[in-house]
């Protein structure tokens, strides 16, 4: 996997990095309340049985049903997912956050995992 | 009067507790052994410690707190926390005591001093706890716990100083709770990382090992880097690491590092701090 060289650069801003903010919390709840609640096993099963029933039945809205069904984890997440809630999803489906990883850099599983750690080494105020 | 008798910095990942499981079961993967090993001096130095209570600040990972309703600063008044299920199934550990005798005076006097806690009756502990606790101690587990859950993952979160200060009130608050025990501060936040975005896997070495070395006798060095800055160089989640400010306050300014260590195995910098007050 190519590192773009300086993978430290606009920290907050999307694609390096999503930060997870009240409003955007307050945007995108029902996807929120939706990936938070696969933490139970039922829901999980109700997923794998119905997954448009119980999309409809958390409220997503067409964008967010269209997100889910691609397994589109960097669009769920740019679209006000909270990571931690988006990769309850994936670990539902069979993917680890090493995938959600590798899909947000555009990358292949494998070839994330080669590069892993991406090492920068800065002190406060250092750049490179 | 109870005795705060030592703090630990300590970083937490959920690859840390699968590691453990696994460890133990089939040995230690090459690059988890010397977090294995690098953390046995600190439960050598725990056991001659002894302390009777452990204060864990630390935060959790959307497995018990839901955005229903979002606690910047939560505490665990309750008898007993369950180990929360993060979607894979408990680890084979039990729950950990709590002491609701002690957590509330405790939380008196953290509200007279002006931190509004959130009080939960029921709360379950994510890796944020249980990734490190056998790491440090053997179950059963030999101290009973005050959890004080904090807000990492919804910004606006709290700043550095707030942190600092729940540390120096949480000093007064032991030391005033008329009882007698012996009470261990842990401060708990994942080191350098970052798990989203582009700059997923991202870590900082040199950042992790200035920071375990500030953090015993610099905090104000470390308190006046402000927090969008730490997040520029060690990644976003890396701000977790504020809360081990609130264990350096909750210690004197004389306590003393005993013991630290760093490894770097996958995507999360892992490091340890033991610091020691005076003749305890």
């Amino acid at each position: 996997m190519s590192d773009d060289g300086d993978n430290t650069r606009s920290s907050f801003d999307p694609p390096h990095a999503y930060l997870f903010t009240g409003e955007i919390c307050s945007r995108s709840y029902a996807l929120n309340r939706f990936a938070f609640d696969f933490k139970h096993a039922r829901v999980r099963a109700r997923f794998a049985a119905a997954p448009e029933a119980l999309m409809e039945e958390y409220g997503l809205s067409e964008q967010e049903k269209a997100l889910v069904r691609a397994r589109d984890w960097t669009g769920l997440v740019a679209h006000g997912g909270h990571h931690f809630n988006v990769i309850k999803i994936a670990a539902a489906v069979g993917e680890s956050h090493l995938h959600v990883g590798a899909h947000m850099c555009g990358a292949r599983w494998e070839d994330l995992k080669q590069a892993l750690p991406r090492v920068v080494n800065l002190l406060p105020g250092e750049r490179r | 009067m109870s005795t705060i008798v030592g703090g630990i910095g300590i970083a937490h990942t959920p690859s840390m507790g699968y590691q453990y499981d696994k460890g133990m079961a089939q040995g230690f993967d090459p690059a988890w052994q010397p977090w294995y090993d690098g953390t046995r001096p600190v439960k050598k130095w725990l056991t001659e410690l002894a302390p009777t209570r452990a204060v864990i600040v630390y935060n959790d990972h959307m497995n018990y707190f839901d955005l229903a309703t979002y606690p910047t600063f939560a505490m665990g008044m309750a008898a007993h926390f369950p180990q929360a299920d993060e979607g894979y199934g408990l680890r084979p550990f039990p729950g950990l005591d709590g002491d609701p005798e002690l957590a509330w005076p405790v939380a008196r006097a953290l509200v007279a001093a002006g931190f509004d806690l959130t009080f939960c009756q029921e709360l379950e502990l994510d890796h944020g706890v249980y990734s490190w606790l056998p790491y440090l101690f053997d179950a059963p587990w030999p101290v009973a716990v005050l959890p004080i859950a904090v807000n990492m993952l919804m910004h606006p979160i709290p700043t550095p100083q707030r942190l600092h200060a729940l540390g120096a009130a949480l000093r007064e608050a032991i030391r005033a709770d008329g009882r007698d025990e012996r009470v261990l501060v842990i401060g708990t936040g994942g080191m350098s990382h970052q798990i989203h975005g582009t700059r997923f896997g991202t870590t900082n070495e040199k950042w992790d090992r200035y920071f375990l070395d500030k953090i015993e006798k610099d905090l104000d060095e470390l308190l006046a880097i402000p927090s969008h800055e730490i997040m520029r160089i060690a990644g976003t989640d890396t701000i977790e690491l504020t809360m081990w400010y609130t264990m350096r306050a909750a210690l004197g300014a004389s306590a003393k590092k005993v013991y630290s260590f760093y490894t770097a195995p996958a995507v999360t910098g892992c490091g340890v701090i033991a610091l020691a007050e005076p003749d305890r």
